[in-house]
């Protein structure tokens, strides 16, 4: 299950998309996202349909993928369509009891369910063809203008560096405490819901703990290489704009407008 | 009463691409009251190996059994814990297991997973204690983690003693100590040994090897590559070191000393049996040199 | 030349609340192009001292100089931390970055280099220590041996003329440790990078120029590998490791007065006994 979410997880090639800028992708993903929930009528959301095609093909990432992606949120896009359908008041259809279907639910329901399912798709098409390296430096240089009112654009992205950079030895970390307090009779897999929280704790606490011995012999090293925060750091990839850019945020800007006409019409 | 592993076969992600043939068609006995020792690169498949003495590991092909019953089998499924308990295994860096608020707790974590009275955990946790030498009166009410490193290592791993194994299998348990502190912990697995209990070792250190293995085997991709006594093991050098492996030093001093023509014997490796043995072969040559 | 001049450092046990002397007076001079291993057990003070090389630590008295700059100084702090570079004892726990050359350049990025440069920097300081290929992996595929190379290429890419190793190999199989240890050799004899290795591998610190040992604090020996290792019995009281022929030279020289007892190689036993 957890293998099957695909935001998050980076496919390496040389698409169009591989290419952006990440700052380029970010933008155009909030922008998508704007767009997507600004379409009310079904000619819009054909076209965005038809857009988010196009980009998952621009990509060349295997449609596999984005199926996968698809199945790890299958519960929460029914769960969505069955409200949406259930709650919507208007127009009844058909009544059993106290559950009636309206005209206005199913159309809601057809809307959230395609947004949600659009909005997955793209989003980790974002992430599939984004290092978390350039992923971090997108974040980074788009919040460095935010940082005068207070927000720590540096510290948030060493932060996610440094929880990417973590997260596989920490899996691993888990796997040998998990089979050491085994050898020693703690058992992970049986008992109700309060029995298995507390197995957990021989295996949380030592967990946690070498976390933070590890925090503190990195604050070290990093120090020892002359760290001191974000003022005066360089990168060895400073992020550049190319005519590539500059063509994907007409064409986001395009996709926007569009999104608002369809409301006019 | 013994450990078995029959042609044992593991592979790590079986039909990815990634898949890895971690152990190939094992065959071991590992008796009962013997001192074992296991050599091997990183990646050799020697950690693959001790996990499935547990049963922590399941093997994709072959059987392991622990004193005769195999504790893979679906009959076997009411026996398995109790069989696997067994064998006491010691992971690298044990002391990064510790988790309890004080030693005695800790310590009594096995014990009290075997669902023993408060008496008899109290007991366990005193008889695995003394077996370490870790004094109870005084480090019982201490926190585990104020405890120097050495300390904290022989904490934990009195916490698999206390669950008594028969087999106390142990994954470099010396690595990072110091040599004071590697010295007295190999010691003290001596003294367990002589008491009776079955020690099988996995370390790097020939020198150690050759000290304390009543038997070794030596295991490189995925298969078990030298198996004898370490006089055996150790008087090949050549096959040790296609494999990449080191020979103690003093063995490497008398093949030098052979090849020079000094006639000796090269199956020795204890200190004062070389010195002997060179002080013989020089008073021979001399000898010779006279007549 | 890093100058230690009476230097002691008092620190605060957590547990008891103790105060305790992790350095006793201790004065050593670190000549330019050395190479000098601090021997050792755990607690004897090794470690602390090698803090102070590079202000992670500074002495409670005495002082410490490095190229006759003060480690106290504040405003010098950075150039000092850029003259000493540090290899620490777990690999995983000093890389940064989520590939290998991300994390090479941290150093040059915090120095505030210009990309051209820190590319340069970063090739070729994995190409020193043979990781070039290695570049784009992320370091969680790396063995032990790997990571630590990569450590110091880390190091390397901010030009050090000082390399403090903690304890590099103490978490490594031989292997690694080969690997550490040839490439702390390389970077000594063709780089003239001044190499100060912390460890309790008596095997390590035969390869050095000179050997210190400490013991509570205090410096209680000092000389070449030869110097130091031939004291047998003193060593052994100590309880560290000799190097077996050195033992067994000793040995032998109780025994037949006429073979040599300052013997500490394979190659030189064999040339004493059969000439």
């Amino acid at each position: 299950m957890l293998k099957d979410i695909t935001i998050g997880q980076y496919l390496s090639g040389d698409s169009f998309l591989h290419k952006l800028d990440p700052r380029t992708k970010i933008i155009a993903v909030i922008l998508y996202m704007v767009s997507l929930f600004i379409v009310n009528n079904f000619w819009g959301l054909g076209a965005m349909l038809v857009l988010s095609l196009a980009v998952v093909l621009i990509s060349r990432i295997p449609l596999r993928f984005f199926f996968r992606g698809i199945k790890a949120i299958v519960f929460i896009v029914l769960l969505t369509v069955a409200l949406q359908m259930f709650m919507t008041p208007g127009e009844p259809l058909w009544e059993l009891g106290i559950l009636k279907i309206t005209k206005e639910g199913i159309r809601q329901a057809v809307f959230m369910g395609t947004r949600l399912i659009l909005l997955v798709s793209v989003t980790s098409i974002l992430t599939l063809t984004t290092t978390p390296i350039s992923l971090t430096d997108g974040i980074e240089t788009l919040l460095k203008p935010f940082q005068k009112i207070g927000v720590p654009a540096h510290e948030l992205a060493m932060m996610m560096t440094i929880a990417l950079r973590f997260i596989p030895t920490l899996i691993e970390e888990t796997d040998k405490i998990m089979k050491a307090q085994s050898a020693r009779g703690a058992d992970f897999e049986s008992g109700n819901l309060m029995e298995r929280a507390k197995a957990m704790i021989p295996l949380l606490v030592p967990l946690f703990l070498n976390a933070i011995k590890r925090a503190d012999e990195l604050a070290l090293a990093m120090e020892a290489r002359c760290y001191h925060g974000g003022d005066g750091r360089t990168r060895l990839k400073a992020l550049q704009y190319g005519r590539r850019d500059a063509v994907a945020g007409v064409f986001c800007l395009c996709m926007a407008a569009g999104a608002f006409l369809t409301r006019l019409l | 009463m013994s450990l078995e592993m029959k042609h044992v076969f593991y592979t790590y992600q079986e039909g990815s691409p990634t898949e890895s043939h971690a152990l190939q068609d094992i065959c071991l006995n590992i008796n009962e009251g013997e001192f074992l020792g296991i050599v091997g690169h990183t990646g050799s498949g020697k950690s693959t190996l001790i996990q499935h003495l547990n049963g922590l590991l399941k093997p994709t092909k072959g059987e392991v059994l622990i004193d005769g019953i195999n504790i893979n089998q679906k009959e076997a499924k009411a026996k398995r814990k109790e069989v696997r308990l067994k064998v006491g295994l010691v992971f690298q860096y044990p002391e990064y297991q510790l988790f309890e608020e004080t030693v005695e707790q800790d310590i009594g974590f096995g014990p009290r997973n075997l669902g023993l009275s408060d008496t008899e955990v109290q007991e366990r946790v005193k008889e695995a204690m003394a077996l370490l030498k870790l004094d109870y009166k005084t480090l019982r009410k201490q926190s585990p983690f104020d405890l120097s490193g050495g300390q904290k290592r022989k904490v934990a791993i009195a916490g698999v003693l206390a669950m008594k194994p028969k087999y106390l299998v142990l994954d470099e348990p010396t690595a990072g100590l110091d040599p004071r502190g590697r010295e007295e912990f190999l010691e003290q697995l001596a003294v367990l040994h002589r008491q009776g209990m079955t020690i099988i070792m996995v370390s790097h250190s020939m020198d150690d090897m050759a000290k304390y293995a009543q038997r070794m085997i030596v295991m490189d991709h995925g298969q078990i590559q030298l198996q004898g006594t370490p006089q055996d093991i150790f008087s090949q050098p050549e096959q040790l070191q296609q494999i990449g492996l080191d020979v103690p030093s003093l063995s490497r001093l008398l093949l030098r000393l052979k090849q020079r023509g000094l006639d000796v014997r090269t199956d020795l490796f204890d200190i004062e049996a070389v010195k002997t043995e060179i002080l013989r072969a020089m008073a021979a040559r001399e000898g010779k040199l006279t007549c | 030349m890093i100058r230690i001049h009476h230097v002691t450092h008092m620190f605060k046990k957590e547990s008891t609340k103790h105060e305790v002397k992790a350095l006793d007076d201790v004065s050593l001079d670190i000549l330019e192009g050395e190479h000098i291993a601090v021997l050792g057990h755990n607690g004897c003070g090794k470690s602390t001292l090698a803090k102070h090389l590079n202000a992670l630590l500074l002495p409670t008295a005495g002082t410490v100089e490095v190229d006759a700059v003060d480690t106290a100084n504040e405003a010098d702090l950075w150039t000092i931390r850029q003259m000493v570079g540090m290899v620490f004892q777990n690999p995983d726990n000093q890389l940064v970055a989520t590939t290998v050359e991300e994390d090479v350049a941290f150093g040059p990025e915090n120095m505030g280099m210009e990309p051209a440069q820190i590319r340069q920097r970063v090739d070729e300081a994995l190409a020193l220590v043979g990781m070039s290929a290695f570049k784009d992996k992320g370091p969680h595929l790396l063995s032990g041996g790997q990571k630590q190379r990569v450590a110091i290429a880390g190091i390397i890419a901010m030009r050090p003329k000082y390399i403090v190793f903690d304890e590099p190999t103490a978490m490594l199989d031989p292997t690694g440790r080969r690997e550490v240890m040839e490439t702390m050799q390389r970077l000594n004899r063709e780089e003239g990078i001044t190499v100060i290795n912390i460890t309790h591998f008596m095997e390590e610190a035969v390869l050095a120029d000179r050997v210190v040992v400490m013991e509570r604090g205090r410096i209680v020996l000092s000389g070449t590998p030869k110097e130091v290792f031939t004291k047998v019995d003193l060593l052994k009281q100590m309880q560290l490791d000799v190097p077996p022929v050195a033992e067994l030279a000793a040995l032998l020289h109780k025994e037949q007065k006429q073979i040599a007892a300052d013997i500490m190689t394979i190659e030189e036993m064999v040339t004493e006994l059969c000439p």
